[in-house]
């Protein structure tokens, strides 16, 4: 098939979340994170994102540690998306112990860049730059490590447009459309009925 | 609560409708298209830069089945229409999104076509969704022929006469197109593509320009046709004709979710038709040229009102009540009524006493003499990334912001089943938007998140046993499933015209106003409701043709009546 295009790729990854049962707000993220994953990182978000969507789904513990930092633990389907909202804030430096996925913990970031125009730092388990949006180098990993994140910013500059297109693994991209099609109801002679669209032949 | 009122937009002079007016569904499904249409904004981009079509490829046998590209240039890029016309079975034509046929395919391509992708584009375009474009296709659509009228164009056309204008009129269009994808669909480019094309960066600009484009072949294919039919005596449309014909749009409820799910870009296209009509209410005296336009619009309106025949009866009843209303309207301006003061903002207090048909068509016409006050506010009617949402705003923030802004949905009672009877849901046939009854139809749990006025009452509870001074980030650390909503919520700050305030889910909810309100600022006319889910629509009838937009008035064509304007 044509290599698909970001929105596809965002939506495809969006329906796949909500068919496995992630809640709505958590699954727009994950599918735009997808989509900054293969736009702006050349990495297939695809993939990455049916990686966690599929795993772990237990729910996060948040703690402040003594150091008065913010700890989340559990998958980065759920952590990333809290462990960016209070980075965000501006006040504090967030950690994300041993993220199931860092690369889409990564494009969560990087996705909450792009949206806010800020700077967002990594380290740990992913150490990259990230200016609003825009990478400054690829993503150095260390899987099973802890993330320290914090934000700051405003960036100085926006991203170019993103205009590539994503090269997905074909067993992820199947996956993710099996589990699309799981929110997809048969539509019924009764919806016809009170007139969905037209009935029969056209030939006005 | 103050503060949250200080950052909501200011209103302009007092002249701003409110969001709680204009975003009620009733009066959504009044809308007119204005001058800030998006059809509008583009033919009056086309005729500043003094666009041309030319004709690349015309390569059809005499049943008019082949293919042909028209190419324009628009800010130094080329882009082609790549048009297939097909034999089509009449038991295959049907206007339902599930259809795999149709008498012609499109695309717009960025560039001009070479013969390999022409080649590649017949294999693809002609199989719609079940095909795959790429990064060079903008747009992908396809069309129906009103079999009636193009065979008796083009059999009075091999005749050597020219069609009956009034039927033409009347049917509007000589094929109707059933879909007109962009952003990205089956393997189309991304909008982000485009976000550097001066011309075309304003919203659903390339849909608009595939669709006034498809409306120039659909001419060119019954002249020629005709001409195979009759070489001898056979004529070519003339340009009243061509005037005459748009194209046609079957249009169902996969729009309508569009509405809800793009809170940001819908606040920008009613804040600025608002802004508009805000800044000519503030006037304070209109002069004689503008009253004059004012006067020849509303003649025109009503031409066009007087000749608006759908077989819907309560649209009908509607269409009726606007004829008088208007006929009401022209007997007050008689009196020199926009010869006073203040005299706009004085004409939409008037117009109250009248029906929503006739305040929304005063409103749209209002803006017609003001096009060098206006026209820049279409540059504001898009959207960018979609923000993020707020971590550190409060709980108690929250709260005050739901009560401020979704006094509406607080006030519905969930508990009787009339205010959940339906519910929306993704069809498994092409995956389209459908709506079903709960208890009558399986998928409620299944249900899409359009249930906005529900999901702000069940956040509500929640936030009601929460610390006023927690922090949102801590709250869906505790409950991601709120998030979606509580996104939403902050939004309505920053995007107060982006919410429908209407349950989406009551008995009585009606999609066609939602259709009715995003087709309007398209463009379409000749609003033809075929039930309370889907409809069809005229776009482009009026419009200067291919070969006349640099020259044509461009917004000569606004409540096109061709039996009154010629």
């Amino acid at each position: 098939m044509t290599a698909p295009s970001l929105n596809e790729v965002a939506r495809q990854v969006t329906g796949a979340a909500q068919g496995l049962g992630w809640p709505t707000g958590i699954s727009r993220d994950v599918g735009a994170a997808a989509a900054w994953l293969c736009g702006a990182a050349g990495v297939d978000g695809v993939q990455n994102a049916m990686d966690a969507l599929t795993g772990a789904r237990n729910r996060p513990e948040l703690r402040r540690g003594d150091n008065g930092r913010w700890h989340l633990r559990g998958p980065t389907t759920l952590t990333l998306p809290s462990a960016l909202d209070l980075a965000l804030t501006g006040e504090t430096t967030v950690i994300v112990e041993q993220p199931d996925s860092p690369m889409l913990a990564f494009g969560l970031c990087g996705w909450a860049a792009q949206q806010t125009g800020r700077i967002v730092v990594m380290e740990g388990a992913v150490t990259a730059r990230i200016y609003g949006g825009k990478i400054d180098g690829p993503p150095h990993l260390v899987p099973g490590a802890d993330l320290t994140l914090f934000a700051a910013g405003p960036a100085k500059t926006r991203p170019a447009p993103r205009i590539s297109r994503a090269f997905p693994d074909p067993t992820a991209w199947a996956a993710a459309q099996h589990a699309a099609a799981q929110m997809r109801v048969p539509a019924t002679a009764a919806s016809r009925e009170r007139g969905a669209g037209p009935v029969g032949i056209d030939a006005d | 609560m103050d503060d949250l009122k200080q950052n909501a937009p200011s209103p302009l002079s007092g002249h701003m409708r409110p969001p709680e007016m204009v975003m009620q569904l009733d009066r959504m499904g009044a809308s007119f298209p204005t001058r800030l249409s998006f059809l509008r904004t583009l033919i009056r981009r086309l005729h500043q830069d003094k666009s041309s079509v030319s004709r690349h490829l015309w390569d059809m046998d005499a049943n008019g089945y082949g293919r042909a590209v028209y190419t324009i240039t628009i800010g130094r890029h080329d882009y082609s229409l790549v048009c297939f016309a097909h034999h089509l079975d009449p038991e295959d034509r049907t206007d339902r999104v599930i259809a795999e046929k149709w008498d012609a395919t499109f695309t717009l391509y960025d560039g001009i076509p070479t013969t390999a992708d022409l080649d590649r584009l017949q294999a693809n375009v002609p199989l719609q969704e079940a095909g795959r474009v790429g990064p060079r296709e903008l747009v992908l659509s396809r069309a129906n022929k009103s079999v009636r009228l193009f065979e008796d164009v083009v059999a009075t056309l091999a005749a050597g006469q020219q069609p009956d204008l009034q039927k033409l009129f009347d049917t509007g269009y000589l094929m109707r197109t059933t879909a007109v994808y962009g952003n990205g669909k089956f393997g189309l480019a991304d909008r982000a593509a485009l976000a550097d094309r001066d011309g075309l960066t304003g919203a659903f600009q390339v849909e608009m320009l595939t669709v006034w484009l498809i409306r120039g072949f659909t001419h060119d294919l019954a002249d020629h046709v005709a001409r195979a039919r009759a070489p001898d005596t056979a004529v070519t449309l003339s340009a009243p004709s061509k005037r005459a014909l748009g194209i046609g749009n079957s249009t169902g409820l996969g729009m309508a979710p569009f509405v809800i799910a793009h809170p940001a870009l819908v606040h920008a296209w009613v804040s600025a038709r608002e802004s508009a009509l805000a800044l000519v209410r503030a006037l304070p005296a209109a002069s004689r040229a503008e009253i004059a336009a004012f006067d020849a619009a509303l003649r025109k309106a009503r031409d066009h009102v007087a000749v608006w025949v759908v077989p819907d009866p309560l649209q009908m009843d509607r269409i009726n009540q606007l004829q008088g209303d208007l006929t009401a309207l022209a007997a007050l301006l008689k009196t020199g009524f926009l010869s006073g003061p203040n005299p706009w903002d004085r004409l939409h207090q008037a117009a109250s006493a009248y029906g929503l048909e006739a305040q929304e068509c005063i409103a749209a016409l209002t803006l017609e003499p003001y096009g060098d006050l206006i026209d820049e506010l279409a540059d504001g009617m898009q959207a960018g990334v979609p923000e993020r949402l707020d971590g550190a705003m409060t709980v108690g923030t929250l709260r005050a912001l739901i009560k401020t802004m979704y006094q509406w949905a607080l006030k519905i009672d969930f508990r009787l089943p009339s205010a959940t009877h339906q519910f929306w849901y993704v069809s498994e046939e092409k995956a389209e938007p459908r709506l079903g009854v709960r208890t009558e139809e399986p998928g409620g749990d299944l249900e899409l998140p359009l249930d906005v006025a529900r999901q702000v009452q069940r956040l509500m509870l929640v936030l009601r046993d929460r610390d006023r001074d927690e922090p949102v980030a801590l709250l869906l650390a505790a409950r991601p499933d709120l998030r979606h909503i509580v996104e939403r919520v902050q939004m309505s700050l920053r995007y107060p015209f982006g919410e429908v305030q209407g349950n989406l889910i009551c008995e009585t909810c009606r999609p066609i106003d939602l259709l009715r309100f995003k087709l309007a600022f398209f463009g379409a006319s000749r609003f033809d409701p075929k039930s309370d889910r889907w409809t069809r629509i005229t776009l482009c009838q009026g419009a200067p043709l291919h070969d006349e937009i640099a020259t044509a008035d461009p917004d000569g064509w606004a409540f096109y009546a061709p039996m009154a304007t010629g």
